[in-house]
């Protein structure tokens, strides 16, 4: 019989190690962006975004914010904005404030607002949400909402298992992009 | 003032059980002469209940349950979060953290404590702060009040809740606490001279499924989202202050 993942006792004991391992793992404070998960983003992933220029990348949470305060491992999400940089740029798409784009005549260039971020954890599960507001860099250009969104089991709140959560998420939202600059949009 | 009514009955139906509250002890009250008020709502949007499986008790026990009930509550939080999010999306310009606030500075005057009505609103809440802020406050003592907001199970109601605790600063104070210590560490929950839990729900949609509500939902405009849910914070806030005004039975 083939399986496509561990059986239940891998589980039970990838379940136990990180536990263990957790409760000898600092409080995580930050989130890491050279963290960000880009593994499974491939060099034809990254050339199929790189039609896109995002000329501006703001924060708008709401102030104070955290980015999750789940099972006291709080993380304040304050180098979020760096991550997503990061992130970005490692999934294709070209930032203003990290390249210097002199032709984007033939590109797609929006501007994203982010408007929450956030992970939270209810039963053995844990959630993560991106939303951004999304608009062409022109003038009145109308905005449009879109959001990434990731749930899976919460094996031990690792930094690395956030890390993976937020990048499903932003992999979402990359698709949103890639819809809202698509030709028929 | 239905629900208002539901939350009251709530409180009268758990005194039957072990306590599940303590109101403020009248001796304590004549010494509570200036208060800290805390909010902390920690959600940015709107969280989506779950009924959380029993499979674990239903096999048993053992991990093997353990993992069945995981997997389980698992899958019905990724079709929870998918069905909340076009509601989050119309929601997106609410902020029931401020919502709260305001209805707590308008209900917590007429606790006739100083400063009691000036309510500080944290978004996020360090391993440690509320110990420091009652180390470092002023007041006789501090409350404080965690909020959370979901739409529940079925996508039928607006539920908002609330843990409350009142911690003492002044050392005149300290013999009221449920237990009573004087270590570093001041924000127990056995040191509270007051607590209270509230659960305040908003009918909103009365069909058959949680799918068929989340739909009828993401249908509504925003005010009518966030009217039931202004309403609930309104309702908390008075539940609050009112309880906080009864004292403890001698």
């Amino acid at each position: 019989m083939t399986r496509a993942g561990p059986n239940i006792s891998g589980w039970a004991l990838a379940g136990l190690c990180s536990a263990l391992l957790a409760a000898c793992t600092p409080t995580q404070t930050t989130l890491a962006p050279a963290a960000a998960n880009l593994t499974s983003v491939s060099e034809g992933d990254r050339q199929a975004m790189s039609h896109i220029h995002i000329a501006a990348l703001t924060d708008n949470r709401e102030k104070d914010a955290m980015l999750t305060d789940m099972l006291g491992r709080p993380m304040a999400g304050t180098d979020l904005m760096d991550w997503l940089s990061t992130s970005l740029s490692g999934r294709g798409l070209t930032i203003a404030s990290t390249e210097t784009q002199s032709d984007l005549s033939d590109k797609c260039v929006i501007e994203l607002e982010l408007r929450r971020a956030y992970i939270t954890a209810q039963a053995a599960s844990k959630s993560s949400s991106l939303v951004f507001n999304i608009r062409k860099a022109e003038p009145d250009a109308p905005a449009k909402l879109i959001r990434g969104n990731h749930s899976n089991m919460n094996w031990s709140s690792t930094n690395s298992e956030t890390n993976v959560s937020l990048g499903r998420s932003l992999d979402e939202v990359v698709d949103g992009i890639a819809d809202f600059c698509a030709p028929d949009e | 003032m239905r629900n208002f009514l539901a939350v009251l009955v709530a409180l009268s139906l758990g005194a039957c059980a072990t306590p599940s509250f303590r109101h403020i002890e009248p001796d304590a009250r004549a010494k509570l002469t200036s208060m800290e008020s805390v909010l902390i709502v920690t959600q940015s949007e709107i969280g989506a209940e779950i009924n959380t499986s029993k499979a674990s008790v239903a096999t048993g026990g053992g991990i093997v349950g353990a993992l069945i009930e995981s997997g389980i509550n698992n899958a019905r939080t990724k079709t929870a979060e998918e069905l909340v999010a076009p509601i989050r999306d119309i929601m997106i310009d609410f902020d029931f953290g401020a919502t709260l606030e305001q209805e707590l500075e308008a209900e917590l005057a007429a606790l006739n404590i100083a400063n009691a009505q000036e309510v500080t609103l944290l978004r996020g809440l360090e391993a440690g702060t509320p110990n420091t802020m009652i180390e470092q406050s002023g007041a006789s003592a501090v409350l404080f009040i965690n909020s959370t907001y979901n739409l529940s199970a079925e996508f039928d109601e607006m539920v908002a809740t609330a843990v409350v605790a009142l911690y003492p600063v002044s050392e005149n104070l300290y013999p009221y606490k449920e237990k009573v210590d004087a270590d570093n560490k001041r924000a127990e929950l056995s040191d509270n001279i007051y607590r209270n839990t509230f659960r305040v729900t908003q009918p909103l949609s009365d069909l058959d499924k949680k799918e068929e509500n989340a739909a009828a939902l993401a249908e509504r405009p925003a005010s009518e989202l966030t009217g039931p849910l202004s309403e609930a914070a309104k309702i908390l806030a008075r539940a609050i202050a009112a309880d906080m005004q009864i004292d403890a039975a001698e």
